[in-house]
C-alpha cells in the first residue's frame, strides 16, 4: 500500500514534539545522583497492565516508594492454535506486566517463587543500577519470596527478565516485560498507549505442530526458533485482538524485544512514525521514520497519528518471520475515510502490452452485438478462445488435473446450470466446489473476454470432450450480465465500468 | 555400568541383608553406628522373606544401591586454574529418592524430627508439610519420595542409617555414571539434558564445586558470567541444577525437593 501523510497530523505532531523537546528533554542529562533527585515521600502499589495495555501516565509530581510484587509462576499456555507450551512467567503472562513508576522513586521488588514451580528464578531490570540488575539479590527458590529495592535513576523504557542461569533459557520460556521509568513531568501526552514485547521460541517441533511441545536446545544454539511472536503467542494481535484506535487519535506503543536471539525491525504496514524514542530513550530523537529497529534486550517507543480507518499489519519487517514464524499483528483504525490523504482503490483494468495472449485473442475480436451467430460459428470461434485461455488449467481435453483444476469433460457442474456457468466465466469463481464428487479449492480469475467471446467459449465447452448441450447465446450472456449488475454494489458497477472503458 | 550388573549386585546387597536380619531386630542400633567408619550391612530388601523389622511401623527398608566406582570427574565450573578433574572415591548411593515411608519410619523412631518437634532453626514451617500429622502420610502417597524435608532433617536420616548425604560432586558422577535414568527428570524443558522434577540435597549444596579442587559460594556465579565459567556451556540441565542448589538454605522445606543417601566404599 503506497500513501501519503496528513499534513495536519504532522504539523500537530512535530507541534507536541517541539514544545516537549523545550520544554522536558533537552536538559536531560546523562548523570543522576541520588541526591540531584527529588526526596522520596510516601508509598504506594505499582501500577502495573497485562499486554497490550499500559497503566495511565504518573500524575505524582514527587518521588515515591513503589511497592512491586510479581509472582512466578511456571505452567502450560496456548503459544498458537493447537499448540501448547511450559512456560515460565512473572506474573501469570508472558509478556510480563507493564510496569509504570516515576523518576527518582524507590522500586521495592517483592519477587516470590510459586511452591509449585521447579526452578529457582531472579529477575534483572535494566532500569537498575547495581549488580545484576537486581539478579543477585532477588534470586529466589520455589516456595519463597525476596525482596530488594532499586532506585529508579534514569528515566526511559526498560525491559526486565529473569537472569537465573542458563539466561537464555528462562527468556526463552517467557519471563520478560517492561518497565517505563517516566520523566519528570511525563511523556507528552497521547491518546492511546499499547504495549508490545517480542520474543521467541525454540519448540521441539516445527511451526504449527500440534500438541505440548518441548524445548529445543539445539535450535536455540544456533538462534534458530520456530516462533517469533508478539506479546507472548501467535494471533496475540491479531483479530478481536487487534489493538484499536479512532481516526484523528494520536497513539504511542512501547515496544520491547526480550529475543533471546534476533533484532526486530518493527513496522506498520501503511504507517510513517511521527516520531521515534530510538532505543527507548526519553528523547524523541527522529521523525518521520518507516521502520524502528528494536535491539534484543532493549526497547523502542513510537508515535503515530490515526489518520485513515482500515486494517493495519504491524510486523518484525524481516518478512519469512511475520509470515512463518508469527511476527505479525493487527491495528485497526475506525472512523471516516478521508480522500485527501487516501483515496482507496479507484479502478482496475487489464494490463496486456501486446502479449501473445492479445494478438491470439484478436482473431475472435468482438463482434457488433446485432450479430447472431449460429451454432457453428459459436463452435468455432469458442474453440480459439478455449485453445488460447482456457486450456492451460483445464487442460486440451478438457479433463482438468485431478486436486487442482476441475474437468469439463462429463462435468456435472458444467453441464448442470448453465447460467450458473455464464455468472463464472463473466466473473470468475473463488472457493470451494464440488464437480463429480470431487472437492476443488482453487480460483478462476475472470478471464479477458467480450460477451461474445463468453457465449462462443460456453458453447463449445459445453459441446466438446463428450459433452452435450444446448449451445450459450450472446443473449443469453446479457441476461446474466444484467441479473449480475442487479446485485452488484453501485462502487463495484463504477469499477466494472471504469474497467470496461 | 550395564543393568544386569547392578542388579546382580542388588541381589548380594539382599543375601547380606538376609545375614544381617539378627541385627535388623534391634533397628536404632543403626543410628548409633552412624558415625563409624564402617557401614552396617543394609538392611533387608522387602522381597526378602521375613525382611519387615519387628517394630517398624511399615514393611519398608533400605532401598537398594548403585555402586559408583571411583574414578575422575570434570566439574561443571572452571576454577581459577581452568579445567581439571578432580578424583571421587568409590562410593554407594540410593538408587531412588527416600521415600515418605521410611521417612516416616524415621521420624517415628526418632521424635525430634516430627513436623511438630522440628525446631524452626532446622527447618521452615513448611516441614512434611504436605502430610496430615506428625505420623500420619494422609493422602501423600507412602511410595514416593518424601519431599518439604529440610537439609538438615535429611542429613539427620542419612546419619540414623549409617549413611550421609552425598556430595555434590559425588551426585554429578552418579548422575554421569548411571546416566539421565538416576534423576527424577523433566527434559522437556531443557531439550534433554537432565533438569529435575524432584531435586534432591547435597551434601555441600549451596557450594560450587570448581574445576581446581577449589570451592565458591558466590551465586553471583550463576547468572550472566555462568556460561563463561561452565566446562560445557550447552549443557542447560546443569546450569538449572546448579543455579537451583545455589538459590537454597539449609531449613528451607520446598515441595520438590527431596534427597537420598550414600556410603564410602564399593
Amino acid at each position: 500500500m503506497v500513501r501519503s501523510r496528513p499534513f495536519f497530523a504532522t504539523a500537530v505532531g512535530f507541534t507536541i514534539l517541539l514544545g516537549g523537546c523545550g520544554n522536558r528533554h533537552e536538559t536531560k542529562a546523562i548523570v543522576s545522583s541520588p541526591e540531584a533527585l527529588d526526596p522520596v515521600q510516601g508509598q504506594e502499589l505499582a501500577e502495573m497492565a497485562s499486554a497490550p495495555n499500559v497503566p495511565p501516565p504518573i500524575a505524582r509530581t514527587f518521588p515515591t516508594r513503589v511497592i512491586l510484587n510479581i509472582e512466578i509462576k511456571e505452567h502450560t499456555q496456548s503459544l498458537a492454535d493447537g499448540v501448547t507450551y511450559t512456560y515460565w512467567t512473572f506474573g501469570d503472562e508472558t509478556p510480563g506486566k507493564f510496569l509504570r513508576v516515576r523518576e527518582g522513586d524507590m522500586v521495592e521488588t517483592h519477587l516470590s517463587n510459586h511452591p509449585d514451580n521447579t526452578l529457582a528464578h531472579n529477575i534483572d531490570f535494566h532500569g537498575a543500577t547495581g549488580p545484576g540488575g537486581g539478579g543477585e539479590a532477588s534470586f529466589v527458590a520455589p516456595g519463597h519470596t525476596t525482596t530488594f529495592t532499586w532506585r529508579a535513576m534514569r528515566p526511559g523504557l526498560f525491559l526486565y527478565h529473569c537472569v537465573a542461569a542458563p539466561a537464555g533459557l528462562h527468556i526463552a520460556n517467557g519471563m520478560y516485560g517492561l518497565i517505563l521509568v517516566e520523566p519528570k513531568g511525563g511523556l507528552p501526552p497521547v491518546d492511546k498507549e499499547f504495549y508490545i514485547a517480542q520474543g521467541e521460541f525454540y519448540t521441539a517441533g516445527k511451526y504449527g505442530a500440534r500438541g505440548p511441545q518441548a524445548f529445543s536446545l539445539e535450535k536455540a544454539l544456533r538462534e534458530q526458533p520456530e516462533y517469533v511472536v508478539f506479546n507472548g503467542r501467535v494471533g496475540a494481535l491479531m483479530g478481536d485482538n487487534a489493538l484499536k484506535a479512532k481516526v484523528g487519535e494520536s497513539v504511542r506503543i512501547y515496544l520491547g524485544n526480550a529475543g533471546p536471539s534476533l533484532v526486530s525491525s518493527f513496522h506498520i504496514v501503511g504507517e510513517i512514525f511521527d516520531a521515534v524514542y530510538s532505543e527507548g530513550g526519553i528523547v524523541p530523537n527522529q521523525h518521520n521514520v518507516q521502520t524502528t529497529i528494536v535491539p534484543v534486550g532493549g526497547s523502542s517507543m513510537v508515535e503515530f497519528t490515526a489518520s485513515v480507518p482500515g486494517e493495519y499489519t504491524l510486523v518484525d519487517h524481516s518478512m519469512f518471520r511475520a509470515f512463518n514464524k508469527g511476527a505479525m499483528g493487527q491495528l485497526r483504525i475506525t472512523g471516516k475515510d478521508n480522500d485527501m490523504i487516501y483515496s482507496g482503490r479507484q479502478g482496475e483494468e487489464v494490463f496486456s502490452p501486446g502479449t501473445h495472449l492479445q494478438q491470439l485473442l484478436a482473431k475472435t475480436a468482438p463482434l457488433d452485438p446485432s450479430v447472431v451467430l449460429s451454432t457453428e460459428e459459436l463452435m468455432q470461434r469458442g474453440q480459439q478462445v478455449f485453445s488460447t485461455v482456457c486450456f492451460a488449467c483445464h487442460q486440451s481435453n478438457g479433463q482438468g488435473l485431478p486436486n487442482t483444476f476441475p474437468p469439463l469433460a462429463g462435468s456435472d457442474f458444467l453441464m448442470g446450470d448453465k447460467d450458473r456457468s455464464i455468472r463464472i466465466v463473466l466473473s470468475g469463481l473463488k472457493g470451494e466446489i464440488t464437480v463429480n464428487g470431487n472437492k476443488f479449492h482453487g480460483e478462476m480469475p475472470k478471464p479477458p473476454l467480450s460477451d461474445d467471446q463468453v457465449a462462443s467459449v460456453l458453447t463449445y465447452v459445453r459441446n466438446s470432450f463428450g459433452n452435450s448441450g444446448e449451445p450459450v447465446t450472446l443473449a443469453d450472456v446479457l441476461r446474466v450480465k444484467q441479473k449480475l449488475e442487479a446485485e452488484t454494489p453501485p462502487v463495484q458497477q463504477a469499477i466494472s465500468r471504469a474497467e470496461e472503458e | 555400568m550395564g543393568t544386569a550388573k547392578r542388579r546382580a549386585r542388588w541381589a548380594m546387597f539382599g543375601v547380606l541383608g538376609a545375614l544381617a536380619l539378627s541385627g535388623a531386630s534391634r533397628p536404632r542400633q543403626v543410628a548409633a553406628h552412624a558415625q563409624e567408619p564402617e557401614r552396617p550391612a543394609p538392611r533387608a530388601t522387602p522381597d526378602l522373606p521375613g525382611a519387615d523389622l519387628p517394630d517398624a511401623p511399615l514393611s519398608v527398608n533400605r532401598a537398594p544401591q548403585l555402586s559408583i566406582p571411583s574414578g575422575d570427574f570434570l566439574p561443571f565450573y572452571r576454577g581459577k586454574d581452568g579445567s581439571r578433574p578432580v578424583r571421587v572415591e568409590a562410593f554407594r548411593i540410593d538408587a531412588s529418592p527416600v521415600t515418605r515411608e521410611a521417612f516416616l519410619r524415621f521420624v517415628t523412631d526418632h521424635p525430634c524430627w516430627r513436623r511438630s518437634r522440628i525446631g524452626r532453626l532446622f527447618s521452615e514451617p513448611s516441614y512434611l508439610g504436605d502430610w496430615a500429622g506428625d505420623l500420619d502420610l494422609g493422602s501423600a502417597a507412602p511410595s514416593e519420595a518424601v519431599t518439604d524435608v529440610a537439609w538438615f532433617a535429611a542429613k539427620a536420616y542419612c546419619a540414623s542409617m549409617g549413611a550421609r548425604l552425598p556430595s555434590t560432586v559425588e551426585w554429578e558422577r552418579a548422575l554421569k555414571v548411571i546416566g539421565p535414568s538416576f534423576a527424577v527428570t523433566s527434559g522437556s524443558a531443557t531439550g534433554g539434558s537432565v533438569a529435575a522434577s524432584l531435586w534432591e540435597w547435597t551434601r555441600d549444596f549451596n557450594f560450587l564445586p570448581l574445576a581446581d579442587g577449589d570451592v565458591n559460594d558466590s551465586a553471583a556465579n550463576l547468572f550472566c558470567g555462568a556460561g563463561a565459567r561452565a566446562t560445557d556451556a550447552s549443557d542447560y540441565g546443569a546450569f538449572l541444577r546448579y543455579s537451583f542448589r545455589s538459590s537454597l538454605k539449609a531449613d528451607f522445606a520446598l515441595k520438590n525437593l527431596g534427597f537420598r543417601c550414600a556410603v564410602d566404599g564399593t
